[in-house]
């Protein structure tokens, strides 16, 4: 009996640890079936308005993964970030169409001056909190597009920044589509390898900390300062190269779209429908939310506009209010307690063959 | 420069002022009672705008006789929307209490473009472009009746909130939730009734502003905007605070308009704005509500 029994133990042991080795295979081979899946299907998707709708789900995954890295990790949540957007979109767009400089000095250029404007902000708004630190954000995108409308001369007012189509590597515009999905692809790639690294490292749980509870957080020995403003700054820099290089891609700036408030929730709620502060949460919401945007719109036409931000509305206000960690935690959740009882029911049929 | 255009220009700074006012009013006193930030307020005034405008267009009754009609369907509405939505942030997690009022804004505007299309409207009646003139000042009649309005609402608010059992009610849930609650107040309905009335008030400012300003689906955003400014300025929660924010802003936008230049005068009050979230979060007469703000 008690040879029995360490017998179906071992066997047991033997295989879960069978299991547990095809997990790690698969775990580890998920990440790669992934990248190939996103190197391939835009070569199969031959189609230019599926390339489009692959490229706009690159990158809004991107930037809703860039604001996650304030809005999520830190949970500051900005309705402003349109602003480092609009500022990489226009230092870039402007470099190159005023002085000639190529986009890609430009957008370097842009990614800084949104740093230094992250910084600005971070600073000012230092001690608020929550829905003041909401509100001074919307403040801030909302006199950066005032100044892109004001300063017409420059920016071209709210008629718009139209840039040359000269396809060309330094000119960083392309006629082929493909090129486009790939680079918005791997816009998308940096920010959640960013994102992955942010939560393993020491500042990520700096800024979980702070999420939580900042003055137990500044009291541990946190420098919620610092934390605060790397990750503003981050945030802000991927957001500005997203700006420079959609400029790029649509060549054509209008302060109505690339700075308006609507953009900027756009961004945080592609994050939290997706769920917030994971780094694959942003690119669930963005890649569940934009294809639907765009079938909208193909099916009702430009008359019915507003249907497509109205199911975006609604979209939030039933996921805020049900499912507040977002679709991906939510799905999680279910997937491990579905698969957990599979286990404990396997465990237990085994059990009872031992009895 | 002489001296009638500065008085001009401080008077219609004034009148503008006082549609601020009539519009925050609404908006203080939920933030006050219920700590929430109504992000969809600029769409709460838009869609009393358009109940002003369609009861005009259907009945022909001017929209000042028509003001406590639209105060009420606002109430209801608002009354509606706490039960749906506003009951279930209350106490939620932060992303909870500024997305969901933030959807609702984005739903209302797009249920608006979608029904009504983005067209202005505007409504012509004699009384809208009035205008009264005394000593070379011209004064205009729908701004002066919108200001005098928001006197009387933040008056008539003074009243209820001192000497109804209500609004008795109100005072304690402002001053400590759980011992209000232990006196056997309900606080889920003074929060209901708070939302409700906050929601009547700006139906009344909407429809008292359809005659001054032209209708669409997005003429809620730039007021909303500039009620959050007066409300932060005159300090979360004070209604008095809610009358003198809007009058300065409106003051500011007004003399920045003609000095610095006119596309530029939603610009300084923005900067305004942030200043004083930056060095004096508290506005100018608010104290509650500071340690939302990092104060304690």
């Amino acid at each position: 009996m008690k040879d029995q029994v360490r017998e179906t133990t071992a066997s047991q042991a033997g295989s879960a640890r069978a299991k547990n080795r095809a997990g790690a295979l698969l775990r580890g081979n998920w990440g790669w079936i992934a990248l190939a899946a996103l190197i391939i299907v835009p070569i199969v998707v031959d189609h230019p308005y599926y390339r489009e709708i692959l490229a706009l789900i690159f990158l809004w995954s991107a930037m809703a993964g860039a604001w996650n890295i304030v809005g999520g990790y830190a949970g500051k949540f900005s309705l402003g970030h349109a602003a480092f957007f609009g500022v990489g979109a226009y230092t870039s767009g402007l470099l190159y169409v005023r002085l000639g400089v190529t986009p890609w000095l430009g957008m370097i250029a842009g990614m800084a001056l949104a740093v230094l404007l992250a910084l600005f902000i971070g600073i000012v708004t230092l001690r608020l909190k929550g829905k003041f630190f909401a509100l001074c954000t919307i403040a801030f995108g909302q006199l950066i597009e005032i100044m892109a409308i004001y300063l017409r001369s420059t920016t071209g007012g709210s008629e718009g920044l139209l840039i040359p189509f000269k396809p060309g590597f330094w000119t960083l515009t392309f006629s082929s589509k493909l090129v486009w999905v790939y680079i918005f692809c791997a816009l998308m790639l940096l920010v959640y390898f960013i994102s992955r690294w942010l939560e393993r490292s020491a500042l990520g749980y700096q800024l979980s900390a702070l999420r939580e509870d900042e003055d137990a957080a500044e009291a541990l020995g946190v420098n919620t300062l610092r934390a605060k403003l790397v990750s503003i700054s981050l945030s802000a820099a991927l957001t500005a190269m997203g700006g420079s290089l959609f400029g790029q891609y649509f060549l054509w700036l209008e302060p109505g779209f690339v700075t308006s408030l609507d953009l900027s929730t756009q961004f945080a709620l592609f994050a939290i429908i997706g769920g917030m502060g994971t780094a694959i949460g942003p690119i669930l919401g963005a890649t569940l939310i934009t294809p639907l945007q765009i079938f909208l719109r193909a099916a009702l036409g430009t008359a019915a506009s507003g249907i497509s931000m109205l199911v975006y509305g609604v979209l939030l206000v039933v996921v805020v209010l049900f499912m507040p960690k977002g679709i991906s935690v939510e799905v999680g959740g279910w997937i491990r307690k579905l698969s957990s009882r599979s286990n404990s029911a396997s465990v237990a049929r085994e059990g009872s063959h031992v009895a | 420069m002489d001296s009638t255009l500065f008085i001009q220009l401080v008077i219609s700074g004034l009148l503008i002022g006082g549609v601020y006012a009539l519009i925050s009013i609404g908006l203080t006193l939920i933030f006050g009672v219920m700590r929430i930030v109504n992000f969809a307020h600029g769409e709460f005034l838009m869609f009393a705008m358009f109940a002003a405008y369609w009861i005009l267009e259907f009945t022909g009754l001017s929209t000042y006789v028509t003001a406590p009609l639209v105060a009420l369907l606002l109430f209801v509405f608002g009354a509606v929307i706490y039960v749906l939505i506003i009951k279930r942030t209350v106490g939620s997690p932060m992303v909870v209490q500024i997305f969901a009022t933030v959807g609702l804004g984005l739903i209302m505007q797009n249920v608006a473009l979608v029904l009504w299309s983005g067209d202005f409207r505007t409504i012509r009646t004699p009384e809208a472009s009035a205008v009264l003139k005394f000593a070379g000042i011209q004064v205009s009649y729908p701004l002066l009746i919108a200001s005098v309005a928001a006197i009387m609402i933040a008056l008539a608010l003074f009243a209820f909130v001192a000497w109804t059992y209500p609004g008795k009610a109100i005072r304690a849930t402002v001053q400590d939730r759980t011992a209000a609650q232990l006196m056997g107040i309900d606080i889920n309905k003074v929060y209901l009734m708070t939302f409700a009335l906050g929601s009547a008030l700006v139906g009344i400012a909407g429809a008292l502003l359809a005659p001054a300003y032209p209708i669409f689906p997005s003429v809620g955003t730039n007021f909303g905007l500039a009620s959050f400014v007066v409300v932060v300025l005159g300090g979360m929660g004070s209604m008095t605070g809610a009358l003198l924010g809007g009058l300065l802003i409106g003051l500011v936008e007004t003399l920045s308009g003609f000095f610095i230049d006119a596309a530029l005068k939603q610009a300084v009050y923005f900067v305004v704005f942030i200043m004083v979230l930056v060095f004096r979060p508290t506005g100018l007469l608010g104290q509650r509500g500071a340690e939302e703000v990092g104060l304690k």
